[in-house]
C-alpha cells in the first residue's frame, strides 16, 4: 500500500484491520513461537512441568543460555524409535486415507456436477450435510460398526458369509475408513467445483474431436480439475498427519500417529517439552503442504476479484 | 457407390428432425438436404433453433423424432466421437490446459495418427491460418481473433465432410468480423469441406454463403441463394428480416397478362407478377428502399408504367454513402427510401419537401399477406 | 448409451450417499433400542434419552458446551467478519500474506499442535485455563471459516452498491451497516452456525485449554466412548445430530444459496 494510501486510510478501517490482526497474532502466531521455546527446555516435575531456558529477551541472558539449550526432547525424538515409527506411519497412513478420499470422492462429485443443474445444490448440499455432525460421533458410528461384535461381523456372521468376525476394529484400516469418511467432504468440495467449472463445451468439443467418454474424461475432464484434485488432497491429508482421536478411538495398540503420541506425552506422561518437540517436528512435516495450501487458498481468494 | 453419384448425393440429410425442450419446440419437423463442397448458412434471429439444429447434426443432443443422415449413413443414434463432422464452438471452446499445437492436434491424436505426421499437419494448420510460430501459446495468451483462427484449425484439422460453424463471427469486432468472412471463404474453397455456418446476421450470411436457409421457430421458412433470399422472398417474415424492405398493405384490384394491379391506402400500384390473383385478395407490396425513385413532386417523371406515388420527406439521414429517407404517404402508410450518394441530387430533399417516390412495376413484388 | 451414464451417475450418488448417511442413520436408530447391546434389537424404547436427561454430569457439560459456543461464535464472527473485510477491501497491505495466511491455516493445522501452542501460551502468560480460555482457543479456530464464508460472498458483491451508498451521501459507516452488511447478512449468519458447531464438536482445543470446572460435552463423551459403545451415547449423539440438521437447515433457510456457503464451509470460497 502506498503511503499516500496509508494515510487515507481512516481510524475505523485500521480497527477493521487491526482487531483480527491482533487477535492472530496473540492466540495464532504468538503461540506457535512458545511451542518451539518449551520444545528447547528440558523436562521437570512441577507446574509448569518445564524448566524455560528463556525468561527475558535480554541479550547477553540470551547468548548465556544459548550453551544450556536443551536438545534432550529432540534426541529423545531421535534415540526412540517409536516416535520415528510413528512419523512414519502418520504419512503413511494420511497418505493412504487422501487416495481413498480421492478415489471415493471424484465419482461423487463427478455424479454430482453432471446431474440436471437445479438439482446440484441440493446434493451438494447433502453431500456436505454430514460434515457439520459432530467428528466425535462419526467416529463413534464407525466403532459400533466395525466392532468384533459390532454390525458388520453381526450381520456378515448373521447370513453366513463368514464364520469367524473380521477384525477390522483397532486395526490401520479402521483408521483409514474413519479418516476417510471424516474428511470426504474436503476432499468432495474442491472436487465438485473444480469439475462443475468447466466449460461443458470443451468436453464437447473433444467428443466432437473423436474422443469417447472415457478419452474426454482422462484427456480434458481430469486434467482440468488437478488443482482441485490437489486442493482436496492437502485439505485431507495436512489434518489426517496430525489426527488424534480417530487413531485413539479406532486404531489398536500398534496404530502409532504422531498425533496420539503428542497426546499421551502430553496427558499421560506429562512431557510437555516432548510433546512440543512432537509438535514441532509435526509442523516441520507439514511446513510443505502447508505452504502449498496457503498458496491455492490465497490464489483462490485472489481470483473470487 | 461411383465417384459422380457420391458427389451428387447430399453431405447431410435430415428428415422430419424435431427437437423438443421441455414443453418448447426448438426444431420441428425440419427437413434439410445439404450438397457436398457448398457454404451454407442457417440465419434467423436469436432463440430460433439455429444452435439446437448444429448440436442434434454435431450428435450433442439426440431428436426426439426424425432421422439424421451423414455421407447416406443414418448417424441418428451415433455418438459425436464417431461422426465424421467437426464443429467450431461459439465459445471456442479451447482446452485452456493445452498449447495451440495439441489443441489443434487433439483429434489426430484421438485417430491415432503418428507423431510425426500429426506435427505436420498441425504445421501447416497453423500455416493455413497465419498462426505460424503460435504453436506454443496457450489459449490464454491468444487474442480473440487468434483463438477463433485456433479454433477453426482445430476443427478443420481432421478433414472433416463438414464443419459446423456456431456464429463463428459473434464474439469479434466489426473489422476483424469482415476479414474473417473473406478468410473463411478461402479456407472453405481451399479445403472443399462442406460448411454450415449458423448466424443471425443477414449480411454476414449473404456475404459468405451460396445458399442460405432463413429459420423461424424451429422450420425453415425459405432456402434458397442469397439473391433469391433477397429479391423474391416468399414471405413477410423472411422480406423483414433480410435486409431493408417497405411493406404496403393492399387489395388486388386485377390480374392482367402478367400483371397485378394493388389497392392500397397510397394509391393504386402494378406490379409484375407471373401468379394470378383473385380480386379482393388481400396482399401486401414489398419494395425493397434502394429500389425507388425519389424525386420532386412537380417534376415527376412521366414514364408509362412507372408507378409514382405523392408524399413528403418526413426524415433525412445522410449515412455517407446513402441517404435514408422516410416518406410519408397518404392513407397513413410510410416508405423508406434509400438513394446512392453518387447519383447527384441524391441527397437533395429536406424533411417538408413534396416528392413523388417512383418505382417500375418489376421493382416490387407481391407477398401473400 | 446416454442412459448407461444416467444409470451409472445414479448408482456412484446412491452408493456414495449410503456410506455418508449410512452410520449417521445406524447411530440415530440404535439410539432408540430398548436392549443395552449393539447387535440385539429390544425394540423401541426411549429409555436411553431418560438415562441421558438424569445424568447430571454430562448435562452440565451440555451446558458449558453450549455456553462456550455462543460465546467463541460470536466473538469469532465479528473478528472473522473483520478479517474478511480486511482481505477484501484492502488491497495489498504489507504483511497481507502472513494475515491470510494466519486465516487459512487453523482451518487444515492439526489441532493437537493447536492445543498445545495455545496452552502454553496461556501458561506462559499466567492466565488460569477455564472457560475464558476454553472461549479464545475456539473463537480462534472458528474465526477462518467465518472469514473465508464472509470473503466468497463480499466477493460476489457488487462494489458499486457502496459507491451507489456514499453517492447518495452516506457515509463509510453509514454505507456499511444500511448496504453491506444487510446483503452479507446470510453469510455472516450462516458463519455464526459454523462457529457455534465446530465449538460444540471440538474435543481437542477444548482438552487442551480448559479446566477442571468447565468439562465440555465432547470431552465428556470421548471419556464415555473410550470405556466402550453405550447406548446413552447413541442417544446423545442422535441429539447432537438433531441440533445441527436443525441449524443446518436455518443456514439454508436464511442463505439463498446453500452451496456457496457451504463450500466456503469446508474451506474453500465459493466462486459462482
Ligand atoms: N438445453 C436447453 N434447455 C431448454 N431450452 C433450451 C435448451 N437449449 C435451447 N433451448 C431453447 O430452445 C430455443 C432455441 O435455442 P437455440 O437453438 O439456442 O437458438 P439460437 O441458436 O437460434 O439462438 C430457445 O428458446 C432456447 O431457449
Ligand atoms: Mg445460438
Amino acid at each position: 500500500m502506498t503511503k499516500a494510501a496509508r494515510a487515507r486510510m481512516s481510524l475505523a478501517a485500521r480497527l477493521v484491520l487491526a482487531l483480527p490482526y491482533g487477535w492472530l497474532i496473540l492466540f495464532f502466531l504468538a503461540p506457535f513461537a512458545l511451542v518451539l521455546k518449551v520444545s528447547l527446555s528440558s523436562s521437570e516435575l512441577g507446574q509448569p512441568p518445564y524448566a524455560p531456558i528463556f525468561n527475558s529477551f535480554d541479550l547477553a541472558d540470551i547468548r548465556d543460555k544459548l550453551g544450556a539449550l536443551s536438545l534432550d526432547a529432540y534426541a529423545g525424538l531421535v534415540g526412540d524409535s517409536l516416535y520415528l515409527q510413528s512419523y512414519v506411519n502418520s504419512v503413511l497412513i494420511a497418505a493412504a486415507a487422501t487416495m481413498i478420499a480421492l478415489l471415493v470422492a471424484y465419482p461423487l462429485a463427478l455424479a454430482i456436477a453432471r446431474s440436471e443443474p437445479n438439482r446440484r445444490p441440493l446434493l451438494l448440499l447433502l453431500a456436505i450435510a454430514p460434515f457439520w455432525t459432530s467428528a466425535l460421533v462419526r467416529v463413534y458410528a464407525w466403532i459400533m460398526i466395525l466392532k468384533d461384535e459390532g454390525l458388520i461381523n453381526h450381520a456378515l456372521m448373521g447370513i453366513g458369509l463368514i464364520a469367524e468376525p473380521l477384525h477390522i476394529f483397532a486395526t490401520n484400516w479402521a483408521v483409514l475408513i474413519g479418516i476417510v469418511y471424516s474428511y470426504l467432504p474436503f476432499m468432495l468440495l474442491p472436487l465438485y467445483a473444480a469439475i462443475e467449472n468447466q466449460d461443458r463445451a470443451l468436453a464437447e468439443a473433444a467428443a466432437d474431436l473423436g474422443a469417447s467418454p472415457t478419452g474426454v474424461f482422462w484427456r480434458i475432464t481430469f486434467p482440468l480439475s488437478l488443482p482441485g484434485v490437489l486442493a482436496g488432497a492437502l485439505m485431507v491429508f495436512i489434518p489426517a498427519v496430525g489426527e488424534f482421536v480417530i487413531p485413539d478411538l479406532l486404531g489398536g495398540s500398534d496404530t502409532l500417529m504422531i498425533g496420539a503420541t503428542l497426546w499421551n506425552d502430553f496427558f499421560a506422561n506429562r512431557d510437555w517439552p516432548a510433546a512440543s518437540a512432537a509438535a514441532v517436528a509435526l509442523l516441520a512435516l507439514l511446513v510443505g503442504p502447508l505452504v502449498l495450501y496457503e498458496r491455492l487458498q490465497i490464489k483462490a481468494g485472489e481470483e473470487q476479484r | 457407390m461411383s465417384a459422380p453419384s457420391e458427389s451428387a448425393a447430399p453431405v447431410v440429410r435430415l428428415e422430419g428432425v424435431t427437437k423438443r425442450h421441455g414443453r418448447l419446440t426448438a426444431v420441428d419437423n425440419l427437413s434439410l438436404s445439404l450438397r457436398r463442397g457448398e457454404f451454407f448458412a442457417l440465419l434467423g434471429p436469436s432463440g430460433c433453433g439455429k444452435t439446437s439444429l448444429l448440436r442434434l447434426i454435431g450428435g450433442f443432443e439426440a431428436p426426439d423424432s426424425g432421422r439424421i443422415f451423414i455421407d447416406g449413413v443414418d448417424v441418428t443414434e451415433t455418438p459425436p466421437h464417431r461422426r465424421p463432422v467437426n464443429m467450431m464452438f461459439q465459445t471456442y471452446a479451447l482446452f485452456p490446459h493445452l498449447n495451440v499445437a495439441c489443441n489443434i492436434g487433439f483429434g489426430l491424436v484421438q485417430e491415432g495418427m503418428p507423431k510425426a505426421k500429426i506435427k505436420t499437419r498441425v504445421e501447416e494448420m497453423l500455416r493455413f491460418v497465419q498462426l505460424e510460430g503460435l504453436g506454443e501459446r496457450r489459449p490464454d495468451q491468444l487474442s480473440g481473433g487468434q483463438k477463433q483462427r485456433v479454433a477453426l484449425a482445430r476443427a478443420l484439422a481432421k478433414r472433416p465432410k463438414l464443419l459446423l460453424l456456431d456464429e463463428p463471427l459473434a464474439a469479434l469486432d466489426r473489422r476483424l468480423r469482415e476479414e474473417t468472412q473473406f478468410e473463411l471463404m478461402r479456407l472453405q474453397k481451399t479445403f472443399g469441406v462442406t460448411f454450415l455456418v449458423v448466424t443471425h446476421d443477414q449480411r454476414e450470411a449473404m456475404a459468405m454463403a451460396g445458399r442460405i436457409a432463413v429459420m423461424r421457430e424451429g422450420r425453415i421458412e425459405q432456402i434458397g441463394t442469397p439473391e433469391q433470399i433477397y429479391e423474391t422472398p416468399s414471405s413477410r417474415y423472411v422480406a423483414r428480416f433480410v435486409g431493408e424492405i417497405n411493406l404496403l398493405d393492399g387489395k388486388v384490384a386485377t390480374t392482367t397478362g402478367g400483371r397485378v394491379s394493388v389497392a392500397t391506402a397510397a394509391g393504386a400500384v402494378e406490379i409484375a407478377c407471373a401468379a394470378a390473383y383473385a380480386p379482393g385478395w388481400p396482399v401486401a407490396v414489398a419494395l425493397r428502399p434502394e429500389r425507388i425513385l425519389v424525386c420532386p413532386s412537380e417534376a415527376a417523371p412521366d414514364a408509362p408504367g412507372l408507378n409514382l406515388l405523392h408524399g413528403v420527406i418526413e426524415e433525412k439521414a445522410y449515412l455517407g454513402e446513402v441517404t435514408l429517407y422516410r416518406i410519408g404517404l397518404s392513407g397513413g402508410l410510410a416508405l423508406r427510401a434509400a438513394r446512392q450518394n453518387h447519383e447527384p441530387g441524391a441527397s437533395a430533399f429536406e424533411p417538408g419537401d413534396k416528392v413523388a417516390a417512383g418505382f417500375t412495376p418489376d421493382a416490387a413484388i407481391i407477398l401473400p399477406s | 448409451m446416454k442412459r448407461d451414464w444416467t444409470v451409472a451417475r445414479l448408482a456412484v450418488l446412491c452408493a456414495g450417499f449410503a456410506f455418508l448417511y449410512g452410520p449417521i442413520v445406524l447411530v440415530v436408530i440404535y439410539s432408540f433400542n430398548g436392549s443395552r447391546l449393539v447387535t440385539v434389537w429390544g425394540g423401541w424404547s426411549t429409555r436411553w434419552y431418560g438415562a441421558l436427561f438424569a445424568n447430571r454430569q454430562l448435562m452440565a457439560s451440555a451446558a458449558t458446551s453450549l455456553e462456550a459456543a455462543i460465546a467463541s461464535g460470536a466473538i469469532a464472527t465479528i473478528l472473522g467478519t473483520l478479517a474478511a473485510l480486511a482481505l477484501d477491501r484492502f488491497g495489498r497491505f504489507r504483511s497481507r500474506g502472513l494475515f491470510a495466511g494466519a486465516i487459512y491455516a487453523p482451518l487444515v493445522l492439526p489441532e493437537v499442535v493447536m492445543g498445545l501452542a495455545l496452552l502454553l501460551f496461556f501458561v506462559a502468560s499466567g492466565v488460569e485455563r477455564g472457560f475464558v480460555t476454553l472461549v479464545v482457543a475456539h473463537a480462534t479456530l472458528s474465526l477462518g471459516f467465518v472469514a473465508i464464508l464472509v470473503r466468497a460472498r463480499l466477493a460476489g458483491f457488487d462494489r458499486s452498491l457502496e459507491e451507489a451508498a456514499s453517492d447518495l451521501g452516506a457515509g463509510p459507516a453509514t454505507a456499511f451497516m444500511r448496504v453491506t452488511l444487510p446483503l452479507i447478512a446470510p453469510a455472516v449468519a450462516t458463519g455464526f452456525l459454523l462457529a457455534v458447531t465446530l465449538s460444540l464438536d471440538d474435543l481437542i482445543l477444548a482438552s487442551f485449554n480448559t479446566g477442571p470446572g468447565s468439562t465440555t460435552l465432547p470431552m465428556r463423551i470421548y471419556s464415555e466412548v473410550r470405556l466402550g459403545v453405550t447406548p446413552q451415547i447413541n442417544a446423545m449423539s442422535t441429539l447432537l445430530i438433531g441440533f445441527v440438521g436443525t441449524s443446518l437447515l436455518l443456514a439454508a433457510l436464511i442463505g439463498r444459496s446453500p452451496r456457496g456457503q457451504l463450500e466456503g464451509s469446508a474451506g474453500r470460497g465459493a466462486r459462482d
